[in-house]
């Protein structure tokens, strides 16, 4: 149980003819709280896909635990690796259960069917996510908050060491966002390693202990707050010029600044806003 | 609420035995019932000792068997029973064709007509027949292989053009599918129009029908049946998984690209052995998983043996209503199934609240 998670050496990664990344390097270490951040189209999901094998480097090695990914079936990396999805709804007619249930896939084989230590394993993953009541449903009918939890359900379901969660909060109310992060937070207090693609820099940095800043097909910082998160580096991601502010709270600040007040799972000893100066224009 | 979910549990699944268990019932009862329906009225408890005891004295002596009794047997054990049961094999493969292919491409609008594997078919069956080429061999009817040829040429083509054309994205697959049958439909055209003797022949078979059914037929198609329904059903949890798109199936595990390919190919060899013996017959394959799904949900341990049997007695039934309805005059069975699958799917997409024709939808 030592070592890095995932060490990242020399890659090359992309589609077709264009490569996102040239020769990236990094490591991720075990039980990390990896928020991956940066502009539209700067390879963020391109990331997320190495790291989950969706996508394989033309070059250069992706080791996950000390071993190549190269040298892992896909059921292998599902059975170490969940992966949540950008949601995207399909209607057919599955219940709750049905998809909750599937995460056991990678664990069975043949013609098995999943048995009952299979449903426990499911039923536990429904009860952390918080969606055990909504298991007869069809997932047709839940809402985007509902349904993000019961993929995350799913995932637990795999019995993953990592979680790789692709905009967990995209499309979702401002409730369901702070309660979904909160939802990873916790599962990662329980020793899962979790790395999420996030749009949002305030959500980002109000959860999260590290960051990947990637822009350009090249990362540009990885660390935590005081490394990633400065206004110098944000502008040369984003192309604008981004101001930082941060407070430093002490606990129990009542008045915290938030929007929707600290959840659970949110760091409540610090607190950022991110200005982009506006250039020209007659405001 | 534990206790609540486990009951539930039990609803859906007693539901499900319940749905299965009318469908093994009902599936015996309409093959009988078939027997018995047509010119020649047959008292079923007849049918029911000539099912019983097919082969008591059918064959070359029976015609010398004095009596109703004999006639009776010929007609059921010869003609109609071989037609009842050609009509649920060809039902229940073009359902479970249907099942697949709608998982595979996760497109509700799926059906072994995308991708132009039953124009293929047809295509493939047409050339054989009309070029001469070997119908046997060894005793196995070869037909079925010509149009699984046909059928999985048009499917790889259709897949080549749309990855070509950015990533075989279901709506790509679907338009690519569209032109590959359409060509297909057309270089059929061209064979007919070439085709000389054997023009009646296919133009007949073409229309789709089980009519002249003989045992034969049924041996002909089962070995191919057999192949492509294991082919498919064995991969019942990739089945799940894949009709959440394939991000969602890799990342249970599950190598999409190649699960593709085979269950691609299990049901191709399923619509083309259904092609081969009965001519192209639509909306079966569309309609039947859509509507087993509705009543037991969409998990392809359950869905797949349901749709099966469901397929079987639509078939079946359409056969009969197709030979029955202005007797004697019989009509193409591809006829009922449209003329009632279309407005029934019509009715069915209306009732459902959250339909959404293109698969998949953004939660905005």
């Amino acid at each position: 149980m030592t070592g890095p998670l995932y060490e990242l050496r020399g890659v090359t990664v992309g589609y077709r003819q264009a490569p996102v990344f040239e020769g990236l390097s990094l490591d991720l270490p075990r039980g990390c709280f990896t928020a991956v951040i940066g502009p539209n189209g700067g390879g963020k999901s391109t990331l997320l896909r190495t790291l989950s094998r969706l996508l394989r480097p033309s070059q250069g090695e992706v080791m996950l635990e000390g071993v190549d990914l190269r040298r892992l079936s896909q059921r292998d990396v599902a059975r170490i690796v969940g992966l949540v999805p950008q949601v995207s709804r399909v209607d057919f007619e599955f219940t709750v259960e049905d998809i909750v249930l599937m995460g056991r896939y990678p664990h069975l084989s043949g013609l098995q069917a999943p048995g009952p230590a299979d449903r426990r394993v499911a039923e536990g993953a429904m009860a952390a996510t918080g969606v055990l009541a909504l298991r007869e449903r069809l997932v047709g009918d839940l809402s985007g908050g509902e349904y993000q939890r019961v993929l995350v359900a799913r995932c637990l379901t795999q019995e993953p060491r990592v979680l790789l969660l692709d905009e967990p909060t995209a499309h979702l109310d401002l409730t369901y966002q702070v309660e979904i992060l909160d939802l990873v937070r916790r599962l990662n207090a329980d020793g899962l390693s979790v790395i999420a693609v996030l749009h949002d820099l305030n959500l980002a940095a109000q959860f999260f202990d590290d960051f990947i800043l990637v822009a350009g097909g090249r990362v540009m910082a990885i660390g935590d707050s005081d490394h990633v998160l400065t206004g110098d580096l944000l502008s040369l991601a984003y192309g604008a010029t981004v101001r930082v502010e941060r407070y430093e709270l002490r606990k129990r600040d009542s008045a915290w600044p938030g929007l929707a007040g600290p959840g659970a799972g949110c760091r409540d000893d610090r607190f950022f806003r991110f200005l982009i100066e506006r250039h020209g224009g007659s405001s | 609420m534990n206790r609540e979910g486990t009951a539930l549990q039990g609803h859906r699944e007693r539901l499900h035995r319940a749905f299965s268990l009318g469908l093994a019932l009902a599936l015996p009862a309409v093959i009988i019932l078939a027997a018995a329906a047509g010119p020649v009225k047959i008292p079923l408890p007849e049918v029911i000792r000539a099912v019983w005891d097919p082969f008591a004295r059918a064959g070359p002596g029976a015609s010398a068997d004095p009596g109703d009794g004999g006639m009776y047997r010929v007609i059921v054990t010869l003609i109609r029973l071989p037609r009842a049961v050609l009509a649920a094999l060809s039902g229940a493969a073009l359902a479970v064709a249907g099942a697949a292919f709608q998982s595979v491409f996760h497109n509700p609008l799926a059906d072994p007509y995308v991708l132009g594997a039953s124009s293929g078919a047809a295509l493939g069956a047409a050339v054989a027949v009309v070029a001469n080429l070997g119908l046997s061999a060894l005793g196995v009817g070869l037909v079925p292989i010509y149009a699984f040829a046909g059928a999985l040429a048009a499917v790889f083509l259709s897949y080549g053009l749309a990855r070509r054309a950015g990533g075989p994205s279901p709506l790509a697959l679907l338009l690519a599918g569209v032109i590959v049958g359409s060509c297909a439909s057309a270089a059929l055209s061209l064979v007919i129009y070439f085709s000389g003797e054997h023009l009646r022949q296919i133009t007949f078979w073409l229309m789709g029908g089980f009519e002249g059914t003989t045992w034969r037929s049924i041996l002909i198609a089962l070995p191919y049946l057999t192949i492509g329904g294991a082919l498919v059903f064995v991969r019942f949890r990739e089945l799940d998984a894949l009709l959440l798109g394939d991000e969602t199936a890799r990342g249970l595990g599950v190598d999409a690209e190649r699960i593709r390919v085979l269950l691609v190919i299990g049901a191709s060899l399923l619509t083309a052995a259904a092609v081969a013996v009965s001519g192209p017959i639509g909306f079966v394959g569309l309609v039947v998983p859509h509507l087993v799904r509705s009543v037991i949900g969409a998990e392809h341990r359950r869905l797949l043996p349901d749709v099966a049997m469901a397929g079987a007695i639509l078939m079946v039934a359409a056969d009969t209503l197709a030979r029955t309805i202005i007797a004697p005059t019989e009509l193409p069975v591809g006829i009922v199934t449209a003329l009632t699958g279309g407005p029934f799917f019509l009715w069915v997409l209306g009732r459902r609240r959250r339909f959404h024709p293109l698969g998949g939808r953004k939660a905005t």
